[in-house]
């Protein structure tokens, strides 16, 4: 069987506060096969980004996050494993690009080094001279032509779309299975950003990599995936194939969403209820877009 | 046209002294009408933000002039001056005291401008917060216990506390989900129709200014490179930069698309 490389079941998390317990998502039900693009859409606060950090083990340590569910991973259960063993698949087999490229390189370290270190995580034996080679190698398919000033200077020194372009150097190179990508191309302007999801988009074909995109901008999310999950309140509102959500929006809270996006055709803006008992309204799934074994 | 409320002429703006100097404007020249919105987009670091400084005083350009009801600006800016144009910034949080209630931030433009009687100053912040949809009670709360677009609307309600002539609008809704957006663009044109006052509207996002401009004002390192009505702007660009900006837009229907794939046809015909 074609079994999905990433299958969430129900998955349910809560933050401890004062006021008891906050609870962000109500059982979620995500699935990625080998491969393929898919998108997470939602406004702030929907808990799309939660998701991924719980995917990547970021709430292990913190003692006031709550969670529950399955996360299955390449046939192993990634809520079950050790730290160490979750560890071993970070930067090789997952790895995560975040919203401003800037704060994550670290500063303090050129990018030559950064490099070098991400490449240790796979092959704890390679020297820094093969892997000077391979970062070059890796900033020239992302477009970066001159990889040696880029390699010796510091994140700071270096504008907002080549940080973004090096992360997805360093994110690709170790050749993961999946990519989390957490808003990639928010912090950036549109030609830049037009300009690095191609590229990401081109590599992640070429390597077969699975995309998990997170992101709020529709018209992104319509560019660079296959299939889409809309989000509300920690809750799936409606999932099914790119095309299908865009060109026929079944739920209301996704119809609502694409109502409000300002079209460059002009037309105006809509009234329309930035909240709605409607919203919560049940799952809506499109032929095509369940699991695969799932009762149709 | 004698409609005109804002002119700026030849503005050059460099920072920096010696060498080392950024021509942050050159030479920029453009009109804004009574009532109308007048959109400036560009991508960062074209200037766009420097211009919005410039015409609030922040600071002065190096050179040329900005004429206001035929009067011409000068750096000092009076109180009166100041009253009349007024900002909205991107992030409400931070342009609201953390540590006052929504009523007292209201409350001290309607101070300092000595606007109403003391005694009717209340009822005054009641209606501009019922005017941009907000409840009464909010006036007791402070800014950490409202949603994005509700501090939003409370920016807005203190820029028209001051009863201004020209509002400059930095990326308004930048920071805002699309729900909220579309209400608060909603809102800022209500408002524009109701008391005809000009926006200068400064944003990245151009598919937000093809719904609510009147006029586009197109930067690009310093200098406007096409300033045309929005129809045109979208319609028939005439500059590659303007095309390319429309071309890099993510769309999400078909009829977008077909205008999209037309601009940057043109785009690539110009090689």
């Amino acid at each position: 069987m074609n079994n999905p490389l990433l299958k969430i079941t129900n998955l349910e998390l809560g933050f401890n506060t004062f006021q008891g317990e906050h609870k962000i998502l109500h059982g979620l039900n995500i699935h990625i096969k080998a491969g393929e693009r898919v998108a997470l859409v939602g406004e702030s606060g929907s808990g799309k980004s939660v998701t991924a950090r719980i995917i990547l083990g970021m709430f292990d340590e913190l003692t006031s996050a709550n969670f529950s569910g399955d996360i299955l991973f390449n046939e192993q259960r990634l809520d079950l494993m050790t730290k160490a063993q979750k560890h071993s698949l970070r930067g090789k087999e997952i790895s995560m690009i975040f919203q401003d490229p800037t704060s994550s390189l670290n500063p303090t370290f050129k990018i030559g080094q950064q490099f070098y270190e991400v490449l240790r995580t796979a092959n704890p034996k390679i020297k820094k001279q093969a892997a000077n080679k391979i970062a070059i190698d890796w900033l020239h398919k992302v477009a970066i032509t001159d990889a040696d000033r880029v390699l010796n200077s510091y994140a700071f020194q270096l504008s907002g779309g080549m940080n973004q372009r090096v992360m997805i150097a360093m994110a690709l190179v170790n050749k993961p299975s999946l990519l989390l990508a957490d808003e990639p191309g928010t912090a950036l302007d549109v030609t830049v950003q037009a300009q690095t999801l191609n590229l990401m988009r081109e590599l992640v074909t070429q390597e077969n990599t699975a995309v998990l995109f997170i992101s709020h901008n529709l018209g992104v999310v319509r560019e660079f995936a296959d299939r889409v999950y809309i989000i509300y309140k920690g809750r799936i509102v409606e999932q099914g194939k790119t095309h299908d959500i865009f060109d026929n929006p079944q739920h209301p809270y996704t119809q609502a969403l694409m109502a409000a996006v300002p079209r460059i055709t002009g037309g105006g803006i809509p009234e329309i209820d930035d909240t709605s008992e409607r919203y919560y309204d049940p799952i809506f799934i499109h032929k095509g877009g369940e699991e695969i074994g799932d009762p149709v | 046209m004698n409609n005109t409320i804002l002119f700026a002429k030849n503005i050059n703006k460099v920072f920096g002294k010696g060498k080392d100097t950024v021509q942050a404007l050159s030479d920029v020249t453009f009109g804004l009408q009574q009532g109308e919105c007048l959109a400036i987009v560009g991508e960062s670091g074209s200037g766009k933000s420097t211009i919005a400084n410039v015409i609030l005083g922040i600071f002065p350009p190096t050179s040329g002039e900005i004429t206001f009801l035929n009067e011409k600006l000068l750096p000092e800016r009076s109180l009166m001056l100041k009253k009349q144009i007024q900002f909205v910034q991107q992030n409400p949080l931070s342009a609201l005291n953390p540590k006052k209630t929504i009523g007292a931030s209201i409350k001290l433009a309607l101070d300092v401008h000595n606007i109403g009687d003391k005694s009717d100053r209340g009822q005054i912040i009641d209606t501009l917060l019922l005017e941009v949809g907000l409840p009464i009670e909010f006036k007791h709360r402070l800014p950490a216990a409202l949603s994005g677009g509700q501090r939003q609307r409370v920016s807005i309600a203190r820029a028209l506390a001051c009863e201004p002539k020209i509002i400059v609008l930095d990326e308004p809704t930048s920071a805002l989900d699309v729900l909220v957006q579309a209400r608060i663009l909603n809102l800022l044109n209500k408002l524009r129709k109701e008391r005809g006052i000009s926006y200068i509207f400064i944003t990245h996002d151009l598919a937000v200014v093809r719904n609510i401009a009147n006029n586009v004002c197109v930067f690009n390192q310093g200098k406007i490179v096409e300033y045309a009505t929005t129809d045109v702007i979208f319609n028939n660009p005439k500059q590659q930069y303007t095309r390319q900006l429309i071309s890099a837009i993510p769309v999400i229907d078909k009829s977008e698309q077909i205008l999209r794939n037309k601009l940057s046809e043109a785009h690539n015909a110009q090689f």
